[in-house]
């Protein structure tokens, strides 16, 4: 990932906007990363310092720094170093130090001679030896391996990864989103309920969603605190066939917070399980031949307008008569989640739905009406396939 | 009733409607639709709800009581037992100045076994939380938690650096009934800052022994912790409770190369401040100059001008002679090379075959090597800043510092790592200033502390 300081932007009025790279600006980035990725390639074998040290030598015009800044950093990741073992080092430097101190105790250090001695009783010669006490360090890495792409998907990366370096500074964002299909919508708010961000969820006219995404904090103060997982969003956000995002950005100290909008879609989803793990196990558990009930996917999304949106993670289908209840699992994730679960289903949610919560959160299954349409499973440490399964029949049954 | 819950390092207040009076530091939070306010004010709002006799379901605090009693009771000093009485009276918030050496961190387990909390240490470094977690554990007898280099295990006594609690303090932050930010003068700052904002610990105790910044936000201490509630400066203590001191400033000299060429970049350096306007003495100045400097290519020259004369200031030739020099002197005792770089710190340990102790150092080496130093197994550490802040090296006597920064507090908190008293020991502070360079300027500023009579 690009850091902040590999972003080329400028700011306008209240607004910061990405640099394009155009015409010869573009073409010359392209040779950049051809360069770039050369030296690493022909770097193998040697170390991350002689690596750095290679593409200091690469001169630049100012308006390029950033370029090949951040050019270098997406190789860099892409590259492979052997790491040696810190204890064959740090083992050498143990012997080597205490013979010094030792020596010079008694007023009788002499560097070379002190080394000479300590290489002869390990074995290996002086140089080996001076190249072995620091080998451990970063620096001193060897480099291995180099997968960088071509050099015009390098630019495209590092375009990309721009925009994600900009949203380490936000403090707020909001989208709109519009997928295809319903499964993509309940990955995208799965992965913001995951990353424990605040977020209000509202259906659009149009079609699609309008998403404010922050922390609980941002009430107070405009943090970046959130920066990093609200970055993390952006390939899901991007994997929507339709994102129109606006990010409030704490650019530098001195800035305040500006705007900055991105419009993009149709980007390749990051690998999403369908299911996590341990629902998984739950659903496989659910749908056992004994207990009368099948368990897959949810694939809807209850909308409550002027309320938000309730994204269900399982659904049930009783094998006898195919009646269904929805499951949203809340786990331990936060009270103000339940209240508003509570809220939905006072409302009306249009479909049978039980929300599964940790005893920890401190809530009465009574807080919901037996003819709510909705009903909270309240479980200690594990969720129990029989008793969630007992209180969808007792749904079922109003 | 109202009903207090502690959220992702927040308070969530249900039950007042939105348009009721907001207790102290809350407000309406329409996302969810109740008040909510940062869990510092969790304090505040307990209080002025008893007040004003409001009933409240608390389910925000998780603290208990401390059941683990001070076991290893050591006698305070009187200044000790005076910042003690200051900090009760100021309600349990306050801010203690010590000098180093002076046992600051006796006082924090002294105000654990005071207020009787859990309680979370903050420190700024890994080896302080080494430091803090074997201290408490003899201490109190019990197991301590630890929450970072890569452990995370959260009990009622817990350690922790300021990059974790400002992590996940929005986790744990209901948790502890006392924190103690150690050297707190890392606190203010747009960051760290939050990590006393998202705890709710109605107790709170910072320590430091220089609480002042440069950017002037030590004021913010009194709001994210306390007012500064008890005060005492090393001319104060040295003598009976720290080792009498001397510094010695040393200039070297820049051998003939080595001058033309500090001679020549730093005219290219001064040429670029000149031309284009920038004031390296304003605030903004180092900003100004990096912005600048990346528009142009003489300004980029001009950058590469200003660290080669920077880098030949503080590290020529010579320092490293003097050191060689020192070393043989001061042989038979603890001796701690202080760098302003790791490079620098790295050529000592090539030169001289010392060990070094860097941010690179695994814990596990840096302890190892701390321990040979206390043996006398080793009888010099090199180091760049790790070791500038309140590691417990109580037998070094002899501070050499090669290079640093301008700055009063690291000069006095690199003073401070030689100062514990221990028998009649005289310890001495070497700075090496390469003369006739910019470093003459930076030694002026960072000697302006009545330490350096």
């Amino acid at each position: 990932m690009l850091s902040p300081e590999h972003v080329r932007v400028r700011r306008q009025g209240k607004e910061l906007k990405l640099l394009a790279l155009g015409g010869e600006l573009r073409a010359r980035a392209v040779a950049l990363a051809e360069i770039v990725t050369a030296a690493a390639q022909q770097g193998i074998g040697e170390s991350r310092d002689e690596l750095h040290a290679a593409w200091a030598q690469i001169t630049v015009a100012p308006r390029e720094r950033k370029i090949l800044q951040g050019l270098e950093k997406l190789v860099e990741e892409s590259a492979e170093f052997e790491q040696p073992e810190g204890g064959e080092a740090a083992e050498t430097r143990t012997a080597v130090f205490l013979a010094a101190q030792a020596a010079r105790k008694i007023g009788d250090f002499e560097r070379g001679r002190l080394l000479g001695d300590v290489a002869a009783a390990r074995g290996v010669d002086v140089p080996a030896l001076e190249a072995a006490l620091y080998a451990d360090l970063r620096g001193a890495h060897r480099l291995i391996r180099c997968d960088a792409p071509a050099p015009e998907v390098l630019v495209e990366r590092y375009e990309h990864a721009q925009v994600q370096a900009i949203l380490l500074r936000a403090v707020r964002v909001i989208c709109n989103v519009r997928c295809s299909n319903a499964s993509r919508y309940r990955e995208l708010f799965h992965k913001l309920k995951f990353r424990r961000l605040m977020h209000r969820i509202t259906a659009l006219p149009e079609g699609g969603y309008r998403l404010e995404i922050d922390g609980p904090f941002s009430l107070f103060q405009s943090v970046s605190k959130y920066g990093m997982e609200l970055s993390l969003m952006l390939p899901v956000l991007e994997s929507c066939d339709e994102l129109d995002l606006v990010a409030d950005v704490r650019w530098t100290e001195r800035s305040g917070v500006l705007e900055f909008r991105h419009r993009a879609g149709g980007r390749e989803a990051p690998a999403v399980a369908a299911l996590l793990d341990d629902m998984k196990g739950l659903a496989e558990a659910l749908s056992a031949p004994d207990t009368g009930w099948s368990a897959r996917p949810a694939d809807r999304i209850l909308n409550l307008p002027g309320l938000g949106v309730c994204v269900p993670d399982l659904a049930l289908t009783r094998t006898r008569d195919g009646a269904e209840v929805l499951v949203e699992v809340l786990g331990y994730w936060s009270r103000a989640s339940v209240w508003k679960r509570v809220e939905f289903a006072e409302r009306g949610l249009g479909a049978k739905v039980l929300f599964a919560v940790n005893a920890k959160l401190r809530v009465s299954e009574d807080v919901l009406d037996d003819d709510a349409g909705a009903c909270l499973y309240v479980y200690k440490n594990r969720i129990v396939p029989s008793s969630l399964l007992r209180r969808a029949e007792g749904l079922l049954s109003w | 009733m109202l009903e207090l819950t502690f959220v992702d390092g927040t308070l969530e207040l249900r039950g007042l409607d939105a348009g009721a009076p907001a207790p102290p530091g809350s407000r309406w939070d329409a996302r969810s639709g109740c008040h909510r306010a940062p869990a510092l004010a969790y304090a505040d709002i307990v209080l002025a709800l008893k007040r004003d006799g409001i009933e409240l379901e608390d389910r925000a605090r998780a603290y208990r009581e401390l059941e683990p009693r001070l076991v290893l009771r050591r006698q305070p000093r009187p200044f000790q037992t005076e910042a003690l009485s200051a900090f009760r009276r100021a309600g349990g918030r306050g801010v203690v100045v010590l000098p180093t050496g002076a046992g600051k961190s006796h006082l924090g387990v002294l105000a654990i076994d005071d207020r009787r909390r859990n309680t979370l240490v903050v420190a700024p470094t890994l080896d302080l939380v080494r430091q803090w977690y074997d201290l408490l554990r003899a201490s109190f007898a019990t197991e301590v938690g630890v929450v970072g280099g890569g452990s995370h295990d959260v009990r009622p006594l817990t350690v922790t650096t300021y990059d974790s609690a400002y992590l996940h303090m929005q986790h744990f932050g209901a948790r502890f009934g006392l924190v103690i930010f150690d050297e707190c003068h890392h606190l203010p700052g747009s960051t760290y800052e939050l990590a006393a904002e998202l705890c709710l610990a109605p107790f709170r105790l910072g320590l430091s022994a220089t609480p002042e910044r440069p950017d002037g936000r030590e004021a913010e201490l009194g709001r994210l912790i306390g007012p500064v509630v008890y005060r005492k400066d090393i001319v104060e203590l040295a003598g009976e409770y720290l080792a009498e001191y001397e510094t010695v400033r040393v200039d070297v000299e820049l051998d003939p190369e080595e001058r033309t060429e500090y001679e020549a970049e730093r005219a290219l350096y001064l040429a670029f401040l000149r031309s284009s306007g920038v004031r390296m003495g304003s605030r903004s100045g180092w900003n100004d100059f990096l912005m600048r400097a990346s528009r142009t290519p003489e300004g980029l020259r001009a950058l590469v001008a200003y660290r080669r004369q920077r880098a030949l200031a503080l590290a020529p030739k010579a320092k490293l002679d003097q050191l060689e020099l020192l070393l043989v002197q001061h042989r038979s005792e603890r001796v701690l090379v202080f760098t302003e770089d790791n490079r620098t710190a790295y050529a000592v340990s090539r030169r001289f075959l010392v060990p070094v102790i860097t941010h690179q150092t695994k814990v596990k080496e840096r302890s190892e090597i701390l321990e040979h130093f206390s043996a006398g197994r080793y009888g010099v550490v090199a180091t760049s800043k790790v070791l500038n802040e309140g590691v417990d090296v109580p037998d070094a006597s002899v501070a050499v510092v090669i290079s640093g920064s301008g700055s009063v507090r690291e000069h006095v908190q690199r003073l401070g790592r030689v100062l514990r008293r221990r028998g009649d020991k005289q310890a001495v502070l070497y700075e090496l200033v390469s003369a006739g360079t910019s470093e003459e300027g930076v030694s002026e500023r960072r000697r302006a502390h009545s330490a350096y009579r």
